[in-house]
């Protein structure tokens, strides 16, 4: 993986500096609440409900076993013991204490690792795929781009007060895994007629109070031009996004007033005219930057491991037999080299809030990642981890290992892998719950061989119209509201993510949270009783309709 | 208070900035096309007013001015802008600062030399700079 150079060294211990420096001048009270806000927040520290966050990047989600012991040590000795994994691929610290963040930045930034523009209106952490550099469908590996990104946009002196954030998410494989239709801006690795290797450029897409997906921008952009465009993007969403009104902040409000078309326009124009040709991408130095994520030494001999059963331990019980069948199905996933496959570590579960992982289960995983995986592990989208390299005979012992420490629920993709916000727990703009709406639907499902014969199943919790649980884009969507008081939950179906997304439509009336999962129950029975053959939750919403589903929960009112 | 970079390096003047040149100005949000169009200052400072310290179109602004427009006069920042914002101002063009009379001296010479080090190319770039365009070292 990446390795910083004198470059990124320096200016993340001078960006410690400058906050150590901003947040002694804030507790003498040289700094009022109001002028250390965007300070603080540019260093992604949020003040919550009852605690400030810390919120700390982890650039594309890929983080070395090395870093994970810092983080498990943060965690530790800073906040309670316990990380939270985020939708953008970061890690949140809920209950850090505003003094000691300086000491917490520099124990980072002695592992390459910072907090710089996790919040704020700038340009937030670069998102990609979690199979990055190891998905057999890959047209070329993101990282190299992500990485080029996050120096491009970290400081940029003319982007650091944007109308509102702006998230950009890269894919690199036929499909995508990255959720681009539902960014700032989207980039897709595709190559031309000709073989040369550029970016699809979409824009404008977002959650939130107005959920949209982006439209596309360009269809072909050349690698090198990267920076360059990005940078006339970023100058027309800054001269002309609106600052009025932060509910319309968004480029997305942008470039559905102007409509795509003139939104493209400006943008062209702004790049013909404006580019600044030190921006431009040698290829040297792509390449450079593609050898630091050049693969592992895979062992050579591993290409004849395919072939040789995986056996379950010995020592097995018959729901251990079982429980590692349905983990090799959902929680394994097929690697570019023969002989190896990418592992999930399914952060989910009755007793675990979703994404949370503590600081004893991170040193664990850190000596899984260097034990069985290279040194390098993954955070993902959907708020879990991957253990990108295993080899494939190692299967059975990494198994025995997660088994033991609760962490191979064997749930990836499945109803029980809910992308779930803070909810009312922890955030200031809850409406709802949303941690406890994901236990009870826990508990309800915890039946394995229900919830697999209920095949892939996205539900996702939002804990209010922000939509940070990306309830939007889930076959089975849960928003929080509130009515007097209390908490009530919508329900949308008939979302998705990936290749082609959707946005869930609403159900009907909200319902108060003791009947959330019944109202789940009846949505899931009627699929059962409605599927053909093999066939998905969301083939069968798009043959019946929401229509279908609205009768059916009626008739159990 | 006015803050000025100059060829002895930084000058910190506490005399109001009544005292100094008032120059010709224009809000942060005014399209540089505009600024531009009614005619550079050749003599007198160009001073950009913000509004709030949080409108990026400011640092737009002078960026375009000193590169699409070529403006080498002096480009004043002045209104809500932050202390801690001057580093990253005087990267978009800027070279003078009004700021309240009571910002510490000391506070201001350490905002403007943050930095030693920095990935874009802009205006005003720090002596080490990420080279995009060549694979070869720093």
């Amino acid at each position: 993986m990446y390795r910083y150079d004198s470059v990124d060294q320096a200016i993340v211990d001078q960006r410690v500096a400058e906050f150590r420096d901003q947040t002694e001048r804030y507790l003498r009270g040289e700094l009022s609440e109001d002028a250390f806000r965007p300070l603080r927040l540019l260093n992604g520290l949020y003040y919550q409900r009852y605690a400030p966050m810390l919120r700390i990047a982890v650039p594309y989600g890929v983080v070395s076993a090395g870093q994970v012991r810092t983080l498990a040590h943060v965690a530790r000795i800073y906040d309670r013991g316990v990380g939270h994994v985020t939708t953008r691929q970061n890690l949140q610290l809920n209950h850090p204490r505003v003094e000691d963040v300086p000491d917490i930045l520099a124990e980072l930034a002695r592992v390459e690792m910072h907090a710089i523009q996790t919040s704020g209106n700038c340009v937030r952490n670069v998102t990609t795929d979690p199979m990055a550099g190891v998905a057999p469908d890959e047209i070329a590996d993101p990282r190299p781009y992500c990485e080029l990104i996050r120096q491009w946009a970290t400081l940029h002196p003319e982007f650091l007060h944007l109308p509102r954030k702006f998230k950009i998410a890269v894919s690199g494989a036929v499909h995508d895994r990255a959720t681009v239709r539902v960014h700032d801006v989207g980039l897709r690795i595709v190559e031309n007629e000709v073989g040369e290797r550029g970016f699809e450029v979409w824009a404008g897409g977002g959650l939130g109070r107005l959920p949209i997906l982006s439209q596309r921008v360009r269809a072909f952009l050349p690698e090198a031009e990267l920076l360059t465009y990005l940078e006339a993007l970023l100058r027309v969403y800054n001269r002309e996004g609106r600052r009025d009104n932060k509910h319309k902040a968004r480029i997305k409000v942008l470039v559905k007033a102007r409509g795509i078309e003139d939104f493209r326009e400006a943008v062209e124009r702004e790049y013909r005219q404006g580019r600044d040709t030190r921006l431009r991408l040698d290829p040297a130095r792509i390449e450079a930057v593609h050898q630091a994520f050049a693969p592992p030494a895979y062992a050579d001999e591993a290409v004849d491991d395919d072939s040789i059963p995986l056996e379950a331990p010995k020592a097995f019980s018959e729901g251990q037999r079982r429980r590692w069948r349905y983990w090799l199905e959902r929680n394994v996933s097929a690697h570019r080299v023969r002989g190896y496959r990418a592992v999930y570590i399914a952060l989910k579960g009755v007793e675990r809030p979703p994404g949370d992982v503590t600081a004893d289960e991170l040193e664990r995983v850190a000596d899984w990642a260097e034990r069985y995986s290279f040194g390098e592990v993954r955070t993902t989208y959907q708020q879990n981890l991957v253990l990108p390299d295993v080899r494939r005979r190692d299967l059975p012992a990494l198994f025995e290992e997660l088994e033991s420490a609760g962490l191979a629920e064997p749930t990836i993709g499945l109803l029980t892998d809910p992308i779930c916000c803070p909810g009312f727990d922890y955030c200031s703009l809850a409406n709802a719950h949303s941690i406890p709406v994901a236990r009870a639907l826990q508990e309800r499902f915890a039946d394995l061989d229900h919830v697999y014969d209920l095949g892939d199943l996205r539900l996702n919790i939002s804990g209010c119209m922000n939509a940070c649980g990306h309830h939007h884009t889930a076959q089975i969507g849960l928003l929080g509201v509130e009515k007097q008081g209390r908490s009530w939950y919508q329900i949308q179906i008939g979302g998705a993510d990936g290749d082609a997304p959707a946005l869930g439509k609403v159900l009907g009336p909200a319902v108060p949270a003791e009947d959330v999962v019944p109202a789940v129950e009846r949505v899931v029975e009627h699929y059962l009783a409605q599927r053909r053959e093999g066939e998905s939750f969301r083939s069968t919403f798009q043959r019946i309709g929401l229509g279908s589903f609205r009768d059916a929960l009626a008739e159990h009112a | 208070m006015l803050v000025r970079m100059t060829d002895r390096g930084i000058v910190v003047d506490a005399a109001s900035v009544d005292a100094a040149s008032p120059g010709r100005s224009v809000d942060a949000d005014t399209p540089p096309e505009d600024v531009a169009a009614a005619g550079l200052p050749s003599a007198e400072p160009l001073v950009i007013r913000f509004a709030s310290a949080g409108d990026g179109r400011g640092f737009t602004l002078a960026r375009l001015l000193r590169t699409r427009w070529s403006y080498t006069g002096a480009l004043r920042a002045s209104g809500a802008i932050q202390v801690d914002q001057l580093f990253f101002l005087r990267r978009c063009g800027f070279d003078e600062f009004e700021l309240p009379a009571q910002v510490d001296a000391e506070t201001v010479r350490a905002s403007l030399l943050r930095f030693q080090a920095a990935y874009q190319p802009v205006v005003n770039d720090p002596a080490v700079l990420r080279d995009w365009s060549s694979g070869g070292p720093e």
